[in-house]
This record gives C-alpha cells, structure tokens and sequence, in this order.
C-alpha cells in the first residue's frame, strides 16, 4: 500500500482515487491498455505494458518520487510512452522515439473489435441503440466516425445545412449516451 | 463538465482521436486528459463500438436523394459489372477446363485481405545511413499504400544493402500487391532463407499467395506447410488453407 498523504494535495483532488494501489491500477489500467493497443495492436503486450507502468508508478510513490499529485496523469503517460518506445527499439532497431502513426495504421486499428475496449454483449448493445436511430443520424455518425469528416464536409456530402447536421449529430449523440448509461448501469448491478 | 471536456466535444477531438486525424502531439495531449478523466474515456469507449458497429452496417439507401443517387448508380453498375465478370469467368474455366469452384477457391487463397501493417517511426539521433533513409523514403509510400511509387525506392533501399531484411520482405509485398508474383517471390524466398529472421513466419505465408497466384499449387502447399510448422499466429490460417487445398477437384494448369 502507498503511505497515505496528507488532505492537502492528495491524488484524489486530481484522479479520484485513493491510495490503494489496486484503486490506482482499476483507475488507470483501461487507459494503459487502450494506449498501448492502439499503438501496439497486441493485446497481450498492452497488458504487459499496462503492468509495469502501474509497476513502476506505485514504486515512484512509494518512494515519494512524485512531489506534484496533479502531474499523476502525465507520470503515469509518460511511464507508459517511454515502456511502448522500449517495444519499438526491440522491434525496430533504429527507432529512438514513438512513430507518427500513418492514416492507414488508423483505418486499420479502428475497424478491429478488439482494439475497444467493450465487451462484446456491451458493443452489441451500441449497435442495437444504432439500430433505433433514423438512417440519416446514423450515417452522419459514420461519416464522422468512421470516415472522419468534418461537420462542413458531412453537410456537402448528405446536402444538408451545417447546423442541421450538428443538431442532428448531437441528438443521435446524446440518445446513444442515454442507452448507454442505462445499460453500463444495469451490467454494474 | 470542465473546460478541457467541453473542449473534446466541441473540436470533434474523439472522432479525430479515433480516426488518426490528430497530430503525434495532440494525441498525447488528448491521452493525457484521458488518464485523468473518467467521463471522457468512457465516451471514448462508446464512440470506438459506434465506429466498428458503423462500419458493419451498409449504408440506407434513404439517406439522401444525391446519395441514393450516387448508390442507384454504383449498385447498377456493380451488378453490370459482376454479370459481365461471371459470364467471361465461365468462358474463360471452360475453356481452360477448370471449373469454376476451383478457381474461386485458389482466387481466395491467393487473395491479400490486407497488407502487412508497417508503422513508420521517426528517426531522431541516429546516424544516417542512405540504404535506411532510402527504406524509409520506400515505406512511407508503403504506409499511403501507393505501392508503385514505393518499389523503385526499395529497389534502391536493397541495392544499397542487400542484406537489410526488412526492404526485401516490403518489397517481395508490394510487388504482390501490384499482381507481379514473379517479381515478389525472389525477395520473398530471401527473407525466407534468412536465418534466424522476424519475417520467416510472414515471407512463407506471402510466399504461398504468390504460388497461389502463379496457380503453382505445389510450391503454395510446401509454403503453407511451412508455415505450419513454424507454429506462429499465421499457423491456423495455414493449416485453413491446406484444409481448403483439399477441397480442390481439379488442379488448373
């Protein structure tokens, strides 16, 4: 366990979390993993990453190594950046620093069930909200996410005026976050 | 809701996250709030299951009427397009006496779903090195997947060292990729030879396309076996194909 701090300038201020190192690693860890599989496309490597950077973090708190709690989040990024440039130097022998990704590493990566983090019954469930939208919502959605257009480029594409466009995006937004509250809501009970 | 969430939302941040379009920089930045806020990550979360979702689904044809249009057209001219394919395909397997089951099935081993994933990297500090600097001049034409402008460089990348194994596997690729098995299997077969390699598991896999291509079934079999034998992820999918080999009733000359 970290020693526990005074009030003042507590992780919790920042986080949200408290000092227990596994509260540390279930606050931290989806994200590690996310990182380093959008980068790494290897799940079992994203794990391992997200390991030792909660491996190295906890030590550096336990050794009172971070004197600034609000900086928790970068140390915590940059713990994991430096552990995914260590795989790429094995990798790639000459790579000394992280790659600038290419577009088509994304189009890739993003079509790929299993670099999101979802389960799958929860990522069936997005898809069945998707279903309850009407068409056009749902292929403004896709051409943003999918596609990555702009609201100015989606509003060319379908003919439709740029505010209808992000009226309607926002709509099909919001009602997608309602369902899926609902259900993150009943998969914790 | 603070001031760096509102932020994400309104600059589009997540969909520019998820579809590559933000720079190295602005990425991190992104990743850094992440770390720190729950509610954006988990919107995060949702968008990327929108996005596969998405992407599954074909698109309403009641989307818009330039669009349905647009598909009207390209559905009619698909449809033309495949009749027409269909009916040389037929002429073309009888006249060859092969049939026409057998022909898809060797298309479909031969086929390349996708390319090998390249991710650049950016040198910084290294000592510089024409036979790299050419390799990556190469492979970023690579990553755009604009094969054709990627070859002469590797070409150039491998005369300035031909022992780099990287440049010949991209290159045996690309050249595959182009439809010129025979160009691709020479580079191929050489990082194959390679001892011991990270490619051996891949150039034996690309090796088999090629032969598939060629409609060398035999040499296809040897390189999937080996495929097999090296045990690695690509293993099932070789053992698939040999499955798939099976099932061929008449073996095109």
């Amino acid at each position: 366990m970290i020693p526990a701090r005074s009030s003042k300038g507590t992780f919790s201020k920042v986080v949200d979390v408290s000092h227990d190192e596994t509260r540390l690693g279930e606050r931290f860890r989806p994200q590690i993993v996310y990182f380093a599989l959008r980068r790494l496309r290897d799940r079992t490597l994203a794990e391992e990453v997200a390991q030792e950077t909660l491996v190295a973090v906890i030590q550096a708190l336990r050794e009172n190594r971070l004197r600034d709690d609000s900086k928790l989040p970068a140390f915590v990024f940059a713990v994991a950046k430096n552990l995914i440039c260590q795989i790429y130097r094995k990798r790639y022998q000459e790579a000394e620093a992280l790659p600038d990704l290419e577009m088509n590493f994304f189009k890739l990566w993003i079509s790929d069930p299993e670099a999101c983090l979802l389960l799958e019954e929860q990522r069936k469930e997005v898809g069945r909200a998707l279903g309850r939208l009407r068409p056009i919502e749902r292929e403004i959605l896709r051409l943003s996410f999918d596609e990555g257009k702009s609201g100015v480029d989606i509003a060319k594409e379908l003919g439709m005026g740029q505010a209808a466009v992000r009226k309607r995006k926002s709509r099909a937004l919001a009602r997608l976050r309602k369902i899926y509250i609902k259900m993150s809501q009943k998969t914790e009970l | 809701m603070d001031a760096a969430c509102k932020k994400v939302t309104h600059e589009e941040t997540i969909e520019h996250y998820l579809t590559g379009r933000l720079s190295l920089e602005e990425a991190e930045a992104f990743e850094q709030h992440l770390l720190g806020c729950q509610r954006c990550f988990s919107e995060l979360q949702w968008r990327h299951a929108a996005a596969i979702e998405l992407r599954s689904r074909t698109v309403h044809p009641a989307v818009s009427s330039r669009r349905t249009i647009k598909f009207r057209w390209r559905w009619a001219a698909a449809a033309a397009g495949a009749v027409l394919m269909a009916a040389l395909a037929t002429f073309v397997f009888l006249y060859r006496g092969v049939t026409p089951d057998t022909e898809a099935v060797i298309k479909q081993l031969a086929s390349l779903e996708q390319s090998p994933l390249y991710v650049p990297w950016t040198i910084r500090g290294a000592k510089s090195q024409p036979a790299l600097e050419m390799f990556a001049k190469g492979m970023r034409e690579y990553a755009r997947q604009k094969y054709q402008d990627a070859v002469p460089l590797l070409e150039d990348a491998a005369r300035l060292d031909p022992d780099h194994l990287p440049t010949a596997f991209y290159l045996g690729i690309s050249y595959l990729i182009l439809d010129q098995p025979d160009a691709g299997i020479p580079w191929l077969a050489k990082v194959a030879r390679a001892e011991p390699n990270p490619y051996a598991e891949e150039s034996h896999w690309y090796l088999s396309k090629a032969y598939f291509k060629k409609r060398n079934l035999d040499e296809a079999r040897r390189e999937l076996e080996a495929v097999v034998e090296l045990g690695g992820s690509y293993a099932p999918l070789a053992q698939k194909a040999l499955e798939r080999m099976k099932t061929l009733r008449h073996v095109p000359k």
